[in-house]
């Protein structure tokens, strides 16, 4: 059966290989995948995880230019599953995207991916089903040049390769996490320090900034969402290499890092203690070296790096930290002492803010002032940098000096190393010829990223993937996309099955990629031949934000998916993954009574409803539900209608008449309502209400108003006369403990669980 | 009432057999360099954590004694944090630059030395500078130079930048100006008298921002210079959208990666390359 297999896979592919790469004689290589669930614990508790082959990472599969690869997955998990190759050229129907280019791998059943290999570098692989990727599914997948390949760099080449795949642990469970981040749960800034409340605003001075930002709507700024628990390099946060090929790595030996970051929502700044880093290779394309003192590497992006051991008795840290600085993993380098890099300095979060303020205009815009900014060239969270802008407290300079036992002459600034070089894409230049064939017909698209913070919707054009149609490209057109991003994140952008050459003013040699990075307020242009057939996904790779529906289809003539029976439902349904409700529950016990909600929301809709339960007939019984859409880009208007409902005999708070002398019975009442919610300035909701007897309601709400690091204030008032200030002490994700007063139920202290 | 002390006191007693339980005490030696009374504190406070290490460092002996939970701390952990601290010990070595940040009666010397090539700057000052020079063409010295100032102000550095235009200065008066106009540098004649008028005034100011304004005005000169004459390597002729009340100015660079002059580290990747400007 093997042999058959091997026979068909080379009357099928001899054409296609021989046109790329005449000179290899066809190899199959075959891998068998194992997907199994498992517990790990990787930061002090056992938790849930996926691995394959029983290892997290998955295996690296290796294969040379000219193979043919063959994959078997064998899905034993309970649910289903895919595999993405992630920046490899090939058929459409072997990409592995659960919908779109295939049948989910459903529980229990055996799924065979097989393709040619048509291209070298290095490249990875991943679940691209729900958010498996965050627990286990990501893995080396390199493509080794061969040595006879006419674009074979020796000095580059011919060193010894580590593949290396990046990635980071939480002990959450990932649904959790997207709940918690569209339902604006500040818990992970809590653990990362990045609050931004008012106490810490008025502690450094700039109280003023923070509540510029409230009044332009902005919460607190981070440079990203989620706080993870651990960073892993291969698996491991402390791991070494201090031999190759059986031999004890001595001064001047060169290594090779091919580097994948295959963390879900993560950056991650690669530094090295031994020197500079000399970018080799990105996302699988070889560049012209670059030498620089640090990259960031973005999500799902990958590099080849070289690294020199300087010295004997040594063995180097590769540091590898995330953008928010929390949290680091690192790879020792050579044998003996581990030489240490100085940890980066936290994050000027109060610094970020005012920049944020700067740029941010009333209506939610971003605007650069004037500046043109692309490529990553211009980082404007540099002004959080301390390294690059020196520390926020200014300590007491100290005088240069001359070490004799270290026969060095070093200029010393205070702790400010403005010189050091960080990797931008303008640096990037590709080894070979990347222009496109000038003939071909250029179709020209333009995308303004956008995206609403405070609810976590991600979009394009504020139209998420499942509100927009397939951009359609005919086979042997060029496809220019120009990008903005309008949105306060940057957003790592991956196009399946292709890469594109990337506009840096570098002409010919522009560098070939399939990520791009794409800073707040930065255009950038991208341009790729769409010369293969099929359905191919455009998305922001950080998972979440991916799920949150910020991607396109481009789909590149007439393809008949052998894999997909009914395209237009199997759309849909991956169309539905993406934009899946999301449920939140909070109740509060009170001496008083119960005072909670529960929302049910999509990226448009918000099924909501709120209650107020007293222990007695006095204080009352009271639902409100309301079902409303989101509506504009930054979401501040929602119309809804409303059921009410309430039940009270009369108690402490007699008022029966509102603020415009309407008679309110509030004993029995149920009712439905029409009204709106509308985003004031300062974070405030105002809500207005009229219900068919004519009554109005006007109300102003705010919630989660950031006194310090862990106390919240929030307070209502109504046209009836009602009133709710509270204070909230959060104790945990989940847990809080609460004291409010409220005119109806009057004073109450309790414990406020939420979901 | 009653209840809530009984189960306060049950709760005191079981953390209480809970601490004893956990009191796996371990005690390790290890050798941390060091020089004096101020590194023993130093030292000291860093192993401390909040599980009960403690380290004795003795300063004679460079030997410190650390004491520590088995089950809650790691050595490894406690070590790395001395070295972070600025102290090369068994297992980890210190950062560079927080060993040279160490107050001067700690500098030590480290068993390991630093190979010269892995420091990140280093820097050309005056008599030797001028030595090493007088190999290259006379407009490859001012450019030099030139480059040298502009690096101050890109630290923020009046006094560097002031220091660099000294050398250039005296470079223009120990060479002959008539030489350099007549033969070595073309273009001289037309610039020469200005050009050494903005690099006087930058030598006498301590001013930023005034060395700042004239560097904008030097930069066109030394740009147009840079089109007739010979130097090694590439030139990037680079613009700030911002400086000089929102009209621009240009600077040159070896490097394409942008480092502002004009605003320092507050602006320092703020910029276009406008121009390469090829090496003869």
């Amino acid at each position: 059966m093997k042999t058959r297999i091997y026979l068909f896979s080379i009357l099928l592919f001899i054409p296609f290989v021989l046109s790329t790469y005449p000179a290899l004689a066809q190899k199959l290589v075959h891998y068998e995948l194992y997907v199994k669930d498992t517990l790990v614990s990787f930061a002090g508790k056992e938790k849930r995880a996926i691995a394959v082959n029983g290892q997290i990472p998955m295996p690296t599969l290796k294969f040379k230019q000219g193979d043919t690869a063959e994959i078997v997955v064998h899905n034993l998990l309970e649910e289903s599953t895919s595999l993405h190759w992630h920046g490899v050229f090939l058929p459409n129907k072997e990409d592995g995207v659960p919908f779109l280019t295939q049948q989910p791998i459903k529980p229990r059943s055996t799924y065979t991916y097989r393709f040619p290999i048509i291209q070298n570098g290095t490249h990875w692989y991943h679940s691209h089903s729900g958010l498996q990727e965050q627990i286990g599914m990501y893995g080396n997948f390199i493509l080794e040049k061969p040595q006879d390949h006419a674009d074979f760099r020796k000095g580059v080449d011919d060193l010894p390769a580590i593949p290396i795949v990046l990635s980071e642990w939480t002990n959450l469970n990932p649904d959790n996490i997207n709940r918690m981040l569209h339902n604006a749960n500040d818990w992970s800034a809590i653990k990362k320090g990045a609050t931004q409340s008012y106490f810490e605003s008025i502690h450094a001075g700039m109280l003023g900034i923070k509540l510029a930002n409230e009044w332009k709507r902005m919460n607190a700024m981070d440079v990203s969402d989620v706080y993870y628990d651990k960073i892993l390099i291969n698996g491991q946060e402390i791991s070494k290499l201090d031999t190759i090929n059986g031999k004890p790595i001595k001064a001047g030996d060169q290594v090779r890092l091919r580097i994948s970051n295959g963390g879900a929502s993560s950056y991650f700044w690669l530094r090295y203690a031994g020197g500079k880093i000399k970018v080799v290779a990105s996302d699988g394309n070889d560049v012209q070296p670059v030498m620089v003192d640090r990259l960031l590497i973005a999500v799902s992006e990958t590099y080849d790096i070289i690294l020199t051991v300087p010295q004997n008795g040594l063995s180097y840290e590769f540091s590898v930290t995330t953008e928010d600085r929390t949290r680091s993993a690192s790879y020792f380098i050579g044998g003996g002492i581990k030489q240490l890099i100085s940890p980066l300095p936290r994050l000027k979060y109060f610094q970020g803010m005012k920049m944020m303020n700067g740029m941010t205009k009333m209506n939610g815009d971003l605007e650069d002032n004037g500046m043109k900014m692309s490529l990553n060239q211009m980082d404007m969270n540099a002004v959080m940098y301390p390294e690059i802008t020196g520390a926020e407290i200014i300590e007491p300079m100290k005088p240069n000096r001359v070490k004799q036992g270290e026969n060095v002459l070093i200029q010393q600034k205070e702790t400010t190393q403005s010189n050091i070089v960080t990797l931008n894409y303008a640096m990037l230049k590709s080894t070979s010829k990347s222009a496109l064939p000038a003939e071909a017909f250029v179709k020209n698209l333009k995308f303004t990223l956008t995206g609403n913070m405070n609810r976590y919707v991600w979009s394009m054009d504020d139209k998420t993937i499942s509100e927009t149609d397939k951009i359609r490209v005919k086979k042997g057109e060029v496809l220019r996309i120009t990008l903005y991003n309008n949105s306060m994140m940057r957003h790592p952008m991956h196009l399946h099955g292709f890469d594109f050459r990337v506009i840096n003013g570098n002409g010919d040699h522009s560098p070939l990629k399939n990520v791009l990075d794409i800073m707040p307020m930065e255009t950038d242009t991208i341009e790729f031949l769409a010369d293969q057939r099929g359905d191919w996904f455009f998305h922001c790779h950080i998972l979440y934000h991916m799920m949150a529906g910020m991607g396109r289809v481009v789909s590149v003539g007439d393809y008949q998916n052998p894999n997909l029976a009914d395209p237009v439902n199997s759309y849909k349904m991956m169309l539905r993954e993406t934009d899946m409700p999301h449920l939140m529950i909070q109740n509060d016990f009170a001496t008083n009574g119960n005072d909670g909600g529960a929302m049910l929301q999509n990226s448009r809709w918000s099924l909501s409803s709120e209650w107020r339960l007293g222990y007695n007939k006095m204080h009352g019984y009271e639902i409100e539900t309301q079902l409303g859409r989101y509506i504009g880009k930054m979401q501040w208007f929602m119309p809804f209608i409303g059921f009410d409902y309430r039940y009270r005999e009369m108690g402490i708070d007699q008022k029966e008449k509102n603020l415009f002398n309407q008679q309110n019975r509030k004993n029995t009442r149920h009712s439905l309502s029409v009204g709106f919610n509308y985003l004031l300035p300062m974070l405030v909701n105002f809500q207005a209400q009229v219900y068919p007897d004519g009554i109005v309601r006007l109300s102003l709400i705010r919630e989660d108003i950031p006194v310090s690091k862990r106390f919240r204030a929030g307070f209502m008032l109504n046209s009836d006369i009602e009133y709710m200030a509270d204070l909230r002490y959060i104790v945990n994700r989940n847990i809080g403990v609460r004291t409010h007063y409220d005119s109806d139920m009057g004073f109450g202290v309790g414990v406020s669980v939420g979901y | 009432m009653k209840s809530i002390s009984k189960l306060l006191i049950a709760l005191l007693l079981s953390t209480g057999a809970g601490y004893a339980q956990s009191k796996a005490n371990k005690i390790t030696k290890v050798k941390v360099w060091g020089n004096c009374g101020l590194c023993e504190a130093t030292i000291e406070k860093a192993a401390r954590d909040k599980n009960g290490t403690v380290l004795q460092w003795d300063k004679v002996s460079k030997v410190a004694t650390i004491s520590y939970n088995e089950n809650k701390t790691k050595l490894d952990d406690v070590l790395k944090r001395v070295a972070l601290a600025g102290y090369d010990n068994d297992v980890y070595r210190a950062p560079n630059d927080i060993y040279l940040n160490l107050d001067d009666c700690c500098q030590y010397d480290r068993p390991i030395k630093t190979m010269p090539s892995q420091s990140s700057a280093v820097y050309l000052h005056g008599d030797s500078a001028w030595r090493q020079k007088a190999t290259m063409n006379a407009f490859s010295i001012i450019l030099e130079s030139y480059l040298g100032i502009k690096e101050g102000l890109v630290h923020n550095d009046a006094s560097e930048s002031s220091a660099q235009a000294k050398i250039l200065i005296t470079i223009l008066q120990k060479t002959d100006h008539q030489k350099l106009a007549t033969t070595t540098v073309k273009g001289w004649a037309e610039q020469g008298s200005e050009f050494s008028q903005l690099v006087t005034g930058i030598t006498k100011s301590n001013d930023l921002s005034e060395q700042r304004k004239m560097f904008m005005r030097l930069s066109q000169q030394v740009y147009s210079l840079a089109k007739l004459n010979e130097f090694q390597g590439d030139l990037y002729y680079q613009h700030c959208p911002m400086f000089n009340n929102g009209k621009g100015a240009n600077w040159l660079s070896k490097n394409l990666a942008v480092k502002n002059p004009y605003y320092g580290s507050a602006m320092m990747d703020c910029g276009k390359t406008l121009e390469t400007v090829k090496g003869k």
